[in-house]
């Protein structure tokens, strides 16, 4: 397998993962907009929550690309680590979110 | 300038264009990718463990949607549960492949070719939540 088909299946799901933060952030500039609940910062976490891992995964990407070198592989390794991290801390939320809903329904 | 440690060969690809099966890590390197790999197995753990409670809650809310609701139900939230399960493993699977590089039980390629399928999945999964948002936007700016 190449370095480069890693790079096009994550540049792939960076614009996915971009693509779903704007899909978030439309609705809830239209929620603040029409005034039905008010603005928090809590609302902007569902945003952050697509939007760092985008950021994350251009990183990754960005290393991965025409990684010849091993400087740039090192990078990428450090990068997946940040990705692991913050992903990490965001399916936490969501588990914690989940089990609040449960609890208090 | 920095002096090169003699006893750790670095990661350099065979000559042309890189290919990560090409690819040996020893020493700081291998514990580099130790390191990364216990992260991405945990993180892996949490995304499954995620995805069991997730099926879980919609299996009981599954009970009651009827009609054609259900079927957008199924697509905007019960597939995305599966592949949020399913990039767990993936992810898993990586680390497992990334943590035996070092020691030569598992390869950067079989690491990289997991970790692809857990970003396409992790990457479909809020796109199809997102589904049902479409029409409610359009509402909301005609």
């Amino acid at each position: 397998m190449r370095i480069d088909e890693t790079n096009e299946i994550t540049s792939a799901s960076t614009a996915a993962f971009v693509a779903a933060g704007f899909l978030v952030i439309v609705p809830l500039f239209a929620i603040v907009q029409l005034g039905s609940v008010p603005f928090r910062v809590f609302s902007l976490l569902p945003v952050a929550a697509m939007l760092l891992p985008a950021m994350v995964l251009v990183l990754l990407g960005l290393s991965l690309r025409a990684s010849d070198s091993a400087t740039r592989l090192r990078s990428g390794l450090r990068r997946l680590r940040v990705y692991a991290i913050v992903q990490l801390t965001i399916v936490l939320y969501g588990i914690a979110t989940l089990a609040l809903s449960l609890v208090y329904p | 300038m920095r002096e090169e440690n003699p006893y750790r060969p670095p990661i350099a690809p065979a000559v042309g264009e890189p290919d990560i099966g090409d690819i040996e890590v020893y020493g700081d390197d291998a514990r580099l990718c130790a390191g990364v790999a216990l992260w991405m197995r945990i993180t892996g753990t949490a995304y499954v463990v995620a995805g069991v409670l997730w099926l879980m809650t919609s299996a009981w809310l599954l009970r009651e949607v009827e009609g054609a609701a259900s079927a957008m139900f199924v697509v905007a939230w019960v597939v995305p549960e599966i592949l949020v399960l399913l990039s767990g493993v993936w992810l898993v699977r990586a680390g497992n492949a990334l943590a035996g590089v070092g020691s030569g039980t598992g390869t950067l390629a079989s690491a990289f070719g997991n970790l692809r399928w857990h970003l396409l999945a992790v990457g479909l999964s809020p796109v199809l939540q997102l589904l049902p948002m479409i029409d409610w936007i359009a509402e909301v700016f005609p």
